[in-house]
């Protein structure tokens, strides 16, 4: 299926730079620090997550997937906090297999963002 | 931002509590710009021990945080009792009912959704700001009431009469049409609460002339008038530096002219008729029923239709006649608090007092010398 005008005016950025700025009220150098924070903390929390799921421990993933997306929504990555939504609610509800699935959407994301991050910087 | 708000923030202590590092930094950065002092932990465990040399008055916590989340952080906050509140907001991206429910029957204050929204974290911490505000209001009235206690003559419950007192009388107020446009339901919360200050200037009068057992010499009782202008002074510097606070005005106004008369015979300005305020005019006479009602070392108490008497002769002169008719319509709940709230001996009736003047008891009542 197409994607229609409609739909692509709805996706969000995978990274949202002015609604980032205006979140940390106009402050570029503290916007970049930020940006800096979070791309170094992102790796580590998706090698925590991995080990969280080789070890089952489905809460401590839920809880990881958490804070991802709670960090996510403050750098105005929206798609990323979806997808760790996901893997949240997956975890919670112990559904092994639909995790498995969300996970490698993630993945893509985090990819995604520091892709974006990167090439901002 | 407005920089009013910003002048009091600044004298508040914020602890955010998160394990975010991006979120604990736009915290950091936004409540520092709005003037607050900041501290922060990364959980719960780590917030607790923050506070042994950091007291913050308001906290804003996340709620999923390993070693102790938001919720068990706000139970321990709330089960230690802490001589003064602190303000809890939990800040969540958990934003369903239940969660909202959960966090506040933990017991915090208020509940916000990540993440935040400048403007809407700015008007939540006034919020706290204002309740935290109310909460200095009645303790530093408490705190100022029972140092007058502490150095006055009078018993225990002498405080507590004056301000029933000038609650029902200020509740009757609210009745008359002249009034109602002054004496509403804060009006009277508000001398409530302020009416015990009356007095506070006592704390300044030497124990020579306040605790005297006997009828107090003319150069005495010019002292004993300071007590007035003492406790002005105190609620005056108050008063200049929260000028929003309106509770601190009625105290000064109450503290410094309640022992005006309405003729202008009173101190310490010879104010006359309107030009005391009516708090002071009310505390007037409920501070003068009291005395004439309480047994002092140089007199007996004086029975309620007595200490009436003495006040219906004097509208007009000591007190303003709306105040004396008032007196007149709540004369059985005037009577009723005295009963209630008598820690002496009942005075066995019909006790007839030591032989003096109405004119005199009412001097005496308003520590004029003989």
């Amino acid at each position: 299926m197409s994607t229609t005008n409609a739909e692509i005016h709805t996706i969000p950025p995978i990274f949202d730079r002015e609604g980032f700025l205006l979140r940390c009220m106009g402050n570029q150098a503290l916007a970049k620090k930020l940006a800096v924070v979070f791309a170094g903390t992102l790796p580590k929390e998706q090698r925590d997550l991995h080990s969280a799921i080789e070890t089952n421990e489905l809460d401590q993933v839920r809880r990881i997937a958490h804070r991802v997306r709670g960090t996510a929504k403050n750098i105005c990555a929206v798609p990323l906090a979806e997808a760790a939504f996901l893997v949240e609610h997956a975890a919670e509800q112990r559904d092994v297999a639909l995790l498995y699935t969300h996970l490698e959407s993630l993945k893509k994301q985090v990819e995604a963002i520091l892709d974006e991050l990167a090439s901002g910087a | 931002m407005n920089t009013s708000d910003s002048s009091h923030a600044n004298r508040l202590n914020v602890l955010i509590v998160d394990d975010d590092p991006i979120a604990i930094e736009m915290l950091d950065y936004f409540l520092q710009e709005a003037g607050y002092n900041v501290e922060r932990a990364a959980n719960g465990k780590q917030a607790l021990e923050k506070m042994r040399t950091f007291s913050p008055r308001i906290i804003i916590s996340d709620v999923e945080m390993p070693e102790m989340n938001g919720i068990e952080l706000c139970q321990t906050v709330r089960e230690r009792h802490s001589t003064q509140y602190t303000y809890f907001i939990l800040l969540t991206c958990h934003s369903d009912l239940k969660s909202v429910l959960l966090g506040l029957d933990s017991g915090a204050d208020d509940y916000l959704s990540k993440p935040f929204h400048h403007e809407e974290l700015r008007l939540r911490l006034e919020g706290g700001r204002r309740l935290l505000m109310l909460e200095g209001r009645d303790m530093m009235i408490f705190s100022l009431a029972k140092l007058a206690e502490s150095r006055d003559t009078d018993t225990g419950t002498h405080l507590e009469r004056i301000r029933e007192y000038s609650k029902v009388l200020a509740t009757e107020l609210m009745n008359w049409p002249k009034f109602e446009c002054v004496v509403d339901a804060q009006f009277v919360e508000l001398i409530y609460l302020t009416s015990p200050l009356h007095d506070i200037g006592k704390v300044g009068i030497p124990d020579s002339v306040l605790l005297k057992p006997g009828k107090l010499t003319s150069e005495e009782f010019d002292i004993m008038k300071r007590h007035t202008l003492i406790g002005g002074e105190t609620l005056y510097a108050s008063a200049n530096a929260y000028p929003e606070a309106g509770f601190i005005k009625m105290a000064l106004d109450i503290t410094l002219k309640h022992h005006e008369r309405w003729d202008g015979t009173g101190y310490p300005f010879q104010l006359r008729g309107e030009q005391i305020p009516l708090c002071a005019r009310i505390v007037a006479i409920a501070d003068v029923y009291d005395a004439l009602t309480t047994k002092r070392v140089y007199k007996d108490a004086y029975t309620h239709e007595e200490a009436a008497r003495i006040i219906y002769d004097s509208r007009g002169t000591h007190f303003d006649p709306d105040l004396v008719d008032a007196f007149a319509n709540v004369e059985e709940q005037m009577r009723a608090i005295r009963t209630r709230l008598d820690d002496a001996p009942p005075v066995a009736s019909p006790t007839q007092p030591e032989k003096k003047s109405q004119e005199t008891e009412l001097m005496s009542a308003s520590f004029t010398s003989s």
